[in-house]
Formats: C-alpha cells, structure tokens, sequence
C-alpha cells in the first residue's frame, strides 16, 4: 500500500531526527545530513519533508525555548513517533532480508 | 555591536503569506540561516534570504484568504451582493427600467465630463497663469456698450510707462481677415498676421522649439512660424535664418514654436515682432495704420500684463486703469472707454467678448448644458427611487426579518444602497457604450457651431465615470433605503394597505409631476428653438438673395476678375461689395447730417450695379445712377430706421439731403430709402442698427456678387475656377451661395437646437420609462380589485377610466406647471436676445402637454386595458 513504504529522502531525514535524538529541529536536520551523508539540503526542502511526515503520523513536533539567535522565536523540535520508529524497523528489516539474499560474490572487487 | 538582521520587509512578506501556526517556527529557522550568511557578506545573506521567502511561498505554508477579522464585514457583504443581485433578477421589469433609466442619463453625464473636464482646461498649461491679465475694454456708445476682447496699445504703452508694479506687459497687435500670403522659395501659404512684443515668450509658457527666446521677437521683420506651418513652407529643411516674402516686406525666420495647444486661448499660425508693425505705422502716415496708437484704437490689439509673484495685486492694477480711463475719456470725446482685467483662466471659457483671439465659450452656454444634464439625471434618480418605494411592500418582510436576526438600522440602509449602487454600476456599463455611440454626433454637433473641442479618452477619465457611478447611485438609493431601514420589526404583521399608505404616495406623486413637468418644459423649448430657427432662415431680408453667388476677392483686383466673369453666358449679372450683409462681419460708422447729430448706423460699400441683383425695396427714391464714378464715395442708399432717425416725416423728404462721416471726410448725397433691412442674430445689439448702403470705393471690395442663370452649378464653378486660377494662383477659389452663408450665420442657433431636441429626447424616455414601470405595479396591486369590480359589473371602459385617471391627473398638473414657467422663461429671458423673435403661440404651447399626454395616456391605457381584460375568475380563484 503507498505511504507505508518510506521514501528514500524520508528515511535520510527520519534516521538523522532519531541519530539528533533530542537536538532535532530543521536547521540542524539540514546540518547534520549535510555532515553525515554529505547531500546538500535546501532548507525548504526539509521543511516541506518534516511537514509532510508530521501530517503522516511519523514525527511528533513541539517548540522549545525561545533563543537569541532567531531574534526570540522558539525552536520546533522534532521527534520520531511510534509509527515512525515501525516505518523504520519495517524498513531495514526489508534491506537486511536483501542483503542476506544477496552472494558475497557480486561485491567482489568493489569493496 | 548591533545585530544585523535581514530587512523588514522580507519578513513581512513571509507574515504576509505565512499560517500563522507555521510562521514563529519558519521565520526563526530563515533568521538563523540569514546569521550564518552574513559570514558570506551582507548582500549575499539579504539575496539568499530573499530566495528563501520566495521559496517558502508553498500550498502548506499559504494561509487560506480568510482573515479571521475581515470575516464578518466581507461576508455580510457578499450577502447583501447575493440579495442583491437575487432582487434585481426576481424583478427583471424594474430592475431594466432602473438601469436603462440611469444609463442613458448616466451617458449624458460622461459626455459632459469628457466635454467639461478638456473645457475647463484652457490656458492651465502656462507656468504664470495665476497671474497673467488681459485687459479688456468697454465702449459705452449711444446705442449701447459693447465689451471687447481688445484694447488700444496706448493702454499697454501707459502702464509700461507710469506703473511700476508690472513684470511684463505682452503686446500683441493682430490683422483680421483671410490673412496674407507667405512665401519661401517653394511655397506659399496664407497666415493672419500676429504681431508681439519681446515679453511673449516670458509672460507664456508656449515652448520655441528653434530659437532664442528672448531674441526670436526683437528685430523688425523677425518671424516666428508654428512647427506645422514651418514644415508647409520649408518641408523637411531648417527654416531657420530663411527669408518668407509677403506683400507687406520680407520677414527672417528667427523661431520655431510648437504647433498651438487647443487648449490655448489664443490660436495663431504664426507670430513676428510687434516692432516691424510700429515701423509700419510710422511709415503709412495719415492711413488707418498710422492711427493704431490711438487711444480709440481698440480693435486690434491685444495687452496682457503680468504682475509680479510678491505682489500679485490685480485689483491695485485695475484702479490706476480706472483712473487713466477717466482722464483720457475727459480728452476724447467721441469714445468713452472703460478697461477691465480678465485673469488669463477666466476666458475661456468666459464672458462673451467681441475680437477674441481664438475660440470662446461663453460660459452660460457651460452653465446651461451642465444644469441640462444634472436634470436628466436626476430625473432618472427619481425612477429609481419611486419605483424602489412603490416596491417597498414586497421586501417589507425580508427588512423584518435581518431585523429579528438582529440587523441594525445602519445594516439595512448599507444593503439598499448597496443594491443600488449595483444597478447603477450596471448602468455605467451600458452607458459607456451608449456613450462611445453618442459621442461622434455630439462632436460633430459642436463643430457646427465652430466650437469643437477634441474628446479622446483620457485615463482620468474612467475615474470621474466611477465616482459619478457611486454617486447616482448613493443618491438614486438613499431615500428608498431610508425608509426601508426605519421599518420596525413588526412590519411584518401589516396589513397590506397600512404599508402602502406608508410608502409615500404624496412624495411619489410630486417626484413624478416634477418629472414630466421636465419633460413638457424641454419639448416645449425644443419646439419655441425649431421655430425661431426656421423663421430665422426662411426670413424675408428685405432683399433678394436667390441665385446670388458671392466670390471673396482675396485681394485680388476686382474689375479684371469682372472682366473675365462677365464673359461666361451662365452669369448674368456682376456687382462688387465690402461685405456680406447678414452672413458677414459688420461695420460701423458715426453718421451726422447737423454738426450735433451722433448716430452709429452698420454700413456696406457696394457699386452701382449691387442694386440690380439684390432687389431692396425702394420706399422713395432709386438707385445709384449707371455712369457713377466707383471710385469715389459720393451717394448712400438709407433704411427707414436710419430715416427716421433723422427725424425725416416720410422717405420722400430724405431723398437729395446730404449726410457726413467725419472719420473719413465723406459727404454723401442720400439717394434712396429701403425698407429696413430684416435679419435674425443672437448678438442683437449691433447688428440691429440702422444701416446705410454706400456707394463707391472708399473701402477696397471684399466681395464680387454674381448672379447666375445656370442650371449646372457644378460646371459654372469648374469654369469660374479655372478663370480665377489664371489670376491668382496662390489662393484657392471659393464662391458661396448667399442662401447657404446666411444658413450657416445660424450655426450656432442650430447646435443649440439640436442639443436641446436630442436632451428633450432622453428626458421623454426617462420619464416615460418611469411611468411605465409605475402603472405596471399599481394595476398589479389593484388586480383583485379590479376584478371584484369586473365581477360586480363595471365595464372595461370604466376600469380603464378609473385606474389611469390618477395618472393622467399627474400629467396635466405637471404640464399645467412647467408650460406657464417655460413661456415666461423663453419669452422673457432667451427670444428677447434675438434682433427678431418670433411670438410664441398655440402650437409651441401645446406641444410639450400634448405629446407627453399622448404619451401616457397610450401607456396607462394600455396597460389598465391588459388588467382590465384579464378574467375575474382567474384572480379571485385563489382565496
């Protein structure tokens, strides 16, 4: 059924909330991908991403502290929901099942 | 150190589009990109920013155009749209009365706006407007005063001279006529010469395209040409420096000036130095130019007298001009003059003045067409408001209604006005092509009258439509909604006849015989002008003009050009003449026969053959003997006006007498009496003075008079062209029927009449449209009754009689008011400026009370017949 499956980007932004644990919010989901997987995000983008899967069930938001950088306005924090974590384990669980198909020989020479 | 922060008005425009559950989140995340960017430098963190607003503009973070707080307002006001526009479709009768009503008078008004808004521009463009005067003079003489355009140059050399207040003074001196020939190498073309002084270009605002201003006018014989005129002579080359020919001496182009705005007062193709025609008068001693300095020379020149920013006092200036005519009109005695100032705004349009340079409006003919068109529109107002009233029954429940719902009075007089600011809007559409139609016949009915004034659309324009809109509309649906509004909630519960009585029958009634007394009044006016104007062309001169053509000389020599004509079979009779009385100009002369004796009479100077193809009614004596000498001015052919002002007991005894024009040492032997001379003119008071026709050469020909016998006028005019043209090749030939000259002196008589015929037209449309709308509802209303009385035994006759006699009543009460009041107003005020009116009688009275009541009887009657018809049992079924 659609909408069950995580789309790539979605799970990109989905695994880096879980890894900022409870430092996420936009602009460091934008850093963090950046710094891990080395993709270059528009912050639009993920803002776009985060409210789509807010309105999914898969990330719960809600705003922080206010703080002097962004002029007094309150961070929104997000976090991942029990839907979300399911989503994920759905989905490494359909890679692992792949990969365990896949024989060592194929990889050769690549590695 | 401050910190920086992104503009603000970036971020207004993320608040402006932002949810507002989004916005602090979505704002802070851009702030905190923008700190990290400002590393890149300010510019680039306010582009990147900027990117970012714009790229947030996206369908989850748009708030939906509900505005929590403009909610209510908006809404209430697409429910009084939606009510409206559900009334003004459930009665599509009214609702296209209503708006065909306003629009045609609403076209009227945009046509006025157009035609007032290019009008009341004149002369605005020049940069010292405020304070640019021109000085007019009055002449008192025995037979009245005459206000003039012109004065005399002594006056503008005497305040140059004595006060010291002044700017500038601009002289401008002028030549009446067909004008001159100018030359250059290639070309010519005939100008009336304007001549001024070195201040022109400093007191006006007129922009020289070539040239130096404050030079362009100081030598003798400099010449300023209109770029239009420069390229007629010249074509594409420089006419700078280039010499022009004419007759009077060779004039050096030293300007170029912009081709004349229309909305100048003064209108000139070319200008040259006021100081070559002061050479001129000094030269030509003891002729007409050499008295042009004269304090009684006040024809042909113009002063206008610009004061100072600091001490811009007109009135101190008009004293010293008071004071200076009491001591020269003490020196001089055959003229006493008096001077006014005219701020350069005020004339045109303005006062009626003679000699004006360019075209003038007078300002009664403004004030006439503006209240003209304000009565058309109020009475298309009225229409409105009667049949919204009359309709007030059938909406007093949905008033209760909003009113238990809880509307205030003020809601309740919004949503009406607002209705009918719908339906005047409505209007305005249609109007606006009525107006796109009626335009090209109203211009062309103006440039009849020689008073066109260009009426393209300007974007102004639509703006003065829209308010004018608003307006009809706020003032055609007041009263109505007024009295909706103050309905109480209980109205529901009336009876029916209690709200009637309600509704004003009283206001109806007087709205509508006011209506049609309108009506009357403008047909009865357009019948009273149609009538003046006939007898104005079918008038008995006095003389015969039947196959006269007059051919203006042009300066040209008149007795080879007789020579020539005489030659043609077709033309069977030639005589020359100074003017053409009637469709002409006029001069006046000062005439005696005792040294004390002082009368202004009109004169013509005609050969001895001008007799014999006008015809004039001899009263005693004859006319000019054959073997007269032309060239002298020795006899004079008298009308009996003139003759009994001299104080002769009958035409008889004036014959051999001798009368004396001093001005030009004439003495003139009196020949013959001629009935007086009948002619109609709007401007009665000069033309209708005694005349007297000379005869000789004492003033060179204008005219020649020929009397032609053809059939086939267009061959005789191919023939008399190619004669003319082998004598003058520079102007073109013209030769006019005198039958066609006089219809064209009553040009203006004639917009005038068809203005007010095409005004009386709408009016009678209005209000008849009007009161059909009201004899559709009332015998509505009376449908029950008239059947019970059907039932009861009236006859169809009888039923018609009862229900459109209070109808007919109105019309005789309005027609009994506005026919007394239109006759006293005509025959008082507007026929008495006629040097010869007509009486008005029976038929022009009856005219307006007889149509309007044809009119309406033909609606009611046709109408109350329809309800009249109906079968009784189909009404009363029901209950």
């Amino acid at each position: 059924m659609k909408g069950t499956n995580l789309g790539e980007f979605e799970e990109v932004v989905l695994l880096t909330i879980a890894s900022l644990f409870e430092e996420a919010y936009s602009v460091n989901i934008v850093d963090e991908i950046g710094k891990v997987t080395g993709r270059k995000t528009k912050l639009g983008v993920v803002h776009a991403v985060l409210k789509r899967m807010e309105d999914k069930g898969l990330i719960t938001s809600e705003l922080g502290e206010p703080t002097k950088e962004r002029g007094g306005r309150r961070k929104r924090f997000f976090q991942v929901s029990h839907t979300g974590k399911i989503a994920l384990l759905k989905s490494k669980e359909q890679r692992d099942k792949l990969w365990s198909l896949i024989p060592d020989v194929i990889f050769q020479g690549v590695r | 150190m401050r910190k920086m922060s992104p503009p603000r008005w970036m971020d207004k425009i993320v608040e402006m589009y932002c949810r507002p559950e989004l916005l602090e989140d979505l704002q802070g995340d851009l702030h905190e990109c923008y700190d990290r960017n400002l590393k890149k430098g300010r510019f680039r963190a306010n582009l990147i920013f900027f990117i970012d607003v714009i790229k947030f503009f996206r369908l989850y973070t748009v708030r939906k155009p509900k505005i929590v707080g403009q909610m209510t307002f908006f809404n209430l006001f697409k429910n009084y749209f939606k009510t409206s526009v559900r009334s003004i479709a459930r009665n599509k009768l009214f609702s296209s009365i209503n708006v065909v009503g306003l629009a045609i008078s609403m076209s009227v008004g945009l046509l006025m706006i157009t035609y007032l808004s290019k009008l009341l521009n004149y002369d605005s463009f020049h940069d010292k407007a405020d304070r640019i005067y021109r000085v007019t003079t009055t002449q008192y003489g025995s037979d009245g005063t005459d206000e003039l355009a012109t004065t005399s140059v002594f006056i503008g050399k005497k305040i140059q001279e004595e006060y010291s207040n002044v700017e500038n003074i601009v002289l401008i001196h002028r030549w009446y006529g067909s004008g001159i020939g100018f030359s250059s190498a290639e070309k010519t073309i005939r100008l009336r010469p304007v001549f001024a002084n070195e201040a022109f270009f400093e007191a006006f605002s007129f922009q020289l395209l070539q040239g130096n201003p404050q030079t362009a006018l100081s030598k003798p014989f400099s010449l300023i040409l209109t770029e239009a005129n420069a390229k007629k002579l010249f074509g594409e080359k420089n006419p700078m420096g280039k010499v022009v020919e004419t007759e009077d001496g060779d004039f050096v182009v030293t300007g170029i000036i912009e081709n004349i705005p229309y909305n100048s007062h003064m209108q000139f193709g070319m200008l040259a130095s006021f100081s070559t025609v002061e050479g001129m008068w000094r030269k030509k001693q003891g002729s007409f130019f050499s008295r042009l300095m004269d304090w009684e020379s006040i024809t042909h020149n113009h002063v206008y007298v610009v004061l100072p920013e600091k001490n811009n006092n007109p009135q101190r200036l008009q004293r010293y001009l008071d004071k200076v005519a009491v001591e020269e009109n003490n020196q001089n005695s055959q003229m006493t003059l008096d001077f006014s100032l005219q701020q350069i705004t005020e004339i045109t349009p303005g006062k009626k003045l003679r000699y004006q340079f360019g075209k003038s409006f007078d300002r009664k003919w403004i004030y006439s067409l503006v209240l003209l068109s304000i009565i058309i529109i109020v009475s298309a107002c009225f229409n409105y408001t009667n049949l919204s009233i009359a309709r007030t029954l059938r909406r007093t429940k949905e008033v209760g209604v909003r009113k238990v719902v809880g509307a205030s009075q003020m809601q309740i007089l919004a949503q009406f006005v607002f209705e009918a600011i719908i339906i005047s809007m409505l209007a305005l559409f249609i109007s606006y092509g009525l107006y796109l139609l009626i335009r090209p016949f109203f211009m062309e009915m103006q440039s009849i009258g020689n008073m066109d004034v260009p009426m393209d659309f300007e974007w102004q324009h639509g703006v003065y439509f829209l308010v004018l809109a608003l307006v009809i509309g706020l003032f055609a649906g007041f009263p109505s909604s007024v009295l909706l509004s103050k309905l109480g909630t209980s109205s529901i519960f009336h009876s029916i006849p209690k709200v009637r009585l309600f509704a004003g029958i009283g206001t109806f009634r007087m709205l509508v015989i006011f209506q049609f007394a309108i009506a009357v009044a403008l047909i009865m006016g357009t019948t009273i002008f149609y009538r003046q104007y006939q007898h104005a062309i079918e008038m008995e001169l006095g003389f015969s003009t039947e196959n006269v053509v007059n051919v203006p000389l042009k300066g040209n020599d008149s007795e080879t050009l007789i020579n020539e004509f005489s030659r043609l079979p077709e033309i069977t009779n030639i005589s020359r003449s100074y003017l053409v009385p009637g469709a002409d100009w006029i001069r006046a002369k000062w005439v005696k026969m005792n040294p004390d004796d002082s009368i202004r009479i009109n004169v013509n100077y005609v050969d001895h053959n001008y007799q014999s193809i006008h015809n004039y009614e001899f009263l005693a004596g004859g006319s000019f003997s054959e073997n007269v000498d032309d060239r002298a001015s020795q006899y004079i052919i008298i009308d009996n006006e003139l003759r009994k002002q001299f104080n002769f007991s009958n035409p008889n005894s004036a014959i051999g007498e001798t009368i004396f024009i001093d001005e030009d040492n004439l003495r003139l032997k009196i020949v013959g009496v001629v009935s007086d001379f009948q002619y109609v003119q709007f401007d009665q008071g000069n033309f209708a003075r005694p005349r007297g026709i000379i005869q000789g050469q004492d003033r060179n020909y204008n005219y020649v008079n020929l009397h032609i016998s053809s059939k086939d006028v267009m061959s005789l005019m191919n023939k008399l062209e190619s004669i003319w043209k082998k004598m003058d090749e520079i102007h073109p030939f013209e030769a006019l029927f005198y039958d066609d000259q006089l219809e064209e002196t009553y040009a203006e008589l004639k917009v005038a009449l068809n203005i007010l015929g095409f005004l009386s037209f709408l009016s009678i449309t209005i209000s008849v449209l009007g009161l059909l709308g009201m004899v559709v509802y009332v015998t509505e209303i009376r449908l029950k009754e008239i059947s019970l009385r059907k039932v009861m035994g009236a006859s169809e006759k009888n039923l018609v009689m009862t229900l459109s006699r209070g109808f007919l009543l109105m019309l005789g009460m309005a027609a009994l008011i506005a026919t007394p009041l239109t006759y006293l107003l005509f025959d008082r005020l507007i026929l008495t400026n006629f040097s010869s009116r007509i009486t008005i009688g029976v038929l022009e009275l009856l005219a307006g009370f007889f149509v309007i009541f044809s009119i309406g009887f033909f609606i009611t009657a046709g109408q109350t017949f329809r309800a009249a018809r109906t079968n009784p049992a189909k009404m009363l079924r029901d209950e």
